[in-house]
C-alpha cells in the first residue's frame, strides 16, 4: 500500500477553505475529516453520533483548524437546512462531501418499500438537499467543489444490493447532472466509486469470504481509507479544475 | 414609509440587477420569472443566493419555486421579515 499523504502538499492550496462533511462520525467520513484538517480545511462535521462527533473534534485541534460539528440526522430535512443556515452565518463553505450512506443487504423477495425508502433518504434525497443548500452558499462565496460519495454496486451491481446500488447509481446521475447545471457558477461536482475498504465490515469477514473477495480485486488488496481521501483532497483542490461530472472508481481494480 | 423600506427596495433592485444582469428599469413587479432571457433557471439559483447573502435569511424550497415575479418575492420575503 502506498503511504503517500496528499495532505501534506502545500501545493494543494486548501488551507483556511471550508469544508462540510457528512458521515463524519466513522469510517471513510472520519478518515476524511482527519486527512482535511492535516490539509489546513476549517470543518464543519455532520453525523448523529455526538459522542464521536465530539471525540473527533477533540482530537483534530492539533491541526490549528476550526472544527464545529452538528450532531444530527440528514434525513431530517428541517434540521439540515438549520444546520446550513448557522453554516451561512458563519461564512459559507467552499467544499461539501456527501459521505453518509445506509446499505441493508436483502434479496428482492424481501424487499419492503420501508426498506427502499430509507436508503434512498439518506444515500440520495439527502445528498440532494446538501446539494441544493450547499451550492446556494457556495455561489456567494464565487464557487466550490462537491464531491458525491457514490460506490462502486452503483456501477456492478450485487446480489442482494439491488436497493443499495440503485440509490448510489443515483448519486452518479445526480453528479453527472448537477456537474452540468452548476458549471455556470463556478461549482465543479464529481464522485467517487470506492471498491472494497478496509473498515469494521471487511474485518468481520471470514477468511474464505476475504479470500472470494480479493479475487475480484486486480491489486489483490482492500483500499484504505485514507486511499479515498487522497483522491477527495485531489477533486477538492485546484489541481482539478478541469474536472467535473465525473464518477472516479477508487476500487483497486474491482472486476466481476 | 420609514427609511428601512426604503432601503430594502433598492436592496432588492440591485440584488435583480446583479443576478439577472439587466438594468433598474427592466425590474418592477410585475417582470416574471423566464419572461425575459436573462431570468432563467440558472439566474434565478444566483438570485436565490444573492437574496439570501442580501437579506442573511435560507429560503425554503417551495418558496424558490414560488418566486415567480418580482411582485411575488417581495410578498415571499416579508415571510422572513423582510417589509417593503
Amino acid at each position: 500500500m502506498s503511504n503517500f499523504n496528499l495532505s501534506h502538499d502545500d501545493s494543494l492550496q486548501l488551507k483556511g477553505k471550508r469544508a462540510v462533511i457528512t458521515g463524519a462520525s466513522q469510517g471513510m467520513g472520519e478518515a476524511m475529516a482527519g486527512e482535511f484538517a492535516r490539509a489546513g480545511v476549517n470543518l464543519i462535521l455532520i453525523a448523529r453520533n455526538e459522542e464521536k462527533l465530539q471525540n473527533i473534534q477533540t482530537e483534530l485541534l492539533d491541526y490549528d483548524v476550526q472544527v464545529d460539528y452538528f450532531a444530527i440526522d440528514l434525513t431530517n430535512e428541517v434540521a439540515v437546512k438549520e444546520a446550513f443556515s448557522t453554516i451561512s452565518s458563519n461564512g459559507g463553505i467552499d467544499i461539501l462531501i456527501n459521505n453518509a450512506g445506509k446499505m441493508t443487504a436483502k434479496p428482492l423477495a424481501f424487499i419492503k418499500k420501508e426498506d427502499i425508502l430509507s436508503q434512498f433518504e439518506i444515500n440520495t434525497f439527502s445528498v440532494i438537499q446538501c446539494c441544493q443548500l450547499a451550492s446556494r452558499l457556495m455561489i456567494r462565496n464565487g464557487g466550490g467543489s462537491i464531491i458525491n460519495v457514490s460506490s462502486m454496486l452503483g456501477e456492478y451491481g450485487q446480489q442482494g444490493q439491488s436497493v443499495y446500488a440503485a440509490s448510489k447509481a443515483a448519486v452518479s446521475a445526480v453528479t453527472r447532472s448537477l456537474a452540468q447545471e452548476l458549471a455556470t457558477h463556478h461549482i465543479r461536482v464529481n464522485a467517487i466509486a470506492p471498491g472494497i475498504i478496509n473498515t469494521q465490515l471487511i474485518s468481520e469477514l471470514s477468511d474464505c469470504e476475504k479470500e472470494n473477495t480479493l479475487n475480484h480485486i486486480a491489486l489483490k488488496r482492500v483500499g484504505e481509507s485514507k486511499e479515498i481521501s487522497n483522491v477527495c483532497l485531489f477533486l477538492a483542490s485546484q489541481w482539478s479544475s478541469y474536472i467535473t461530472g465525473q464518477v472516479i472508481g477508487v476500487d483497486g481494480g474491482v472486476h466481476f | 414609509m420609514s427609511n428601512e423600506i426604503l432601503n430594502n427596495d433598492q436592496r432588492l433592485m440591485d440584488v435583480f440587477c446583479n443576478a439577472l444582469s439587466v438594468s433598474e428599469t427592466m425590474i418592477n413587479d410585475d417582470l416574471e420569472y423566464n419572461s425575459i432571457q436573462q431570468w432563467d433557471s440558472t439566474a434565478h439559483m444566483a438570485l436565490v443566493a444573492q437574496l439570501e447573502a442580501e437579506f442573511d435569511i435560507m429560503m425554503d424550497i417551495d418558496d424558490i419555486i414560488d418566486m415567480s415575479s418580482v411582485g411575488k418575492c417581495k410578498e415571499i420575503l416579508k415571510k422572513y421579515n423582510v417589509e417593503f
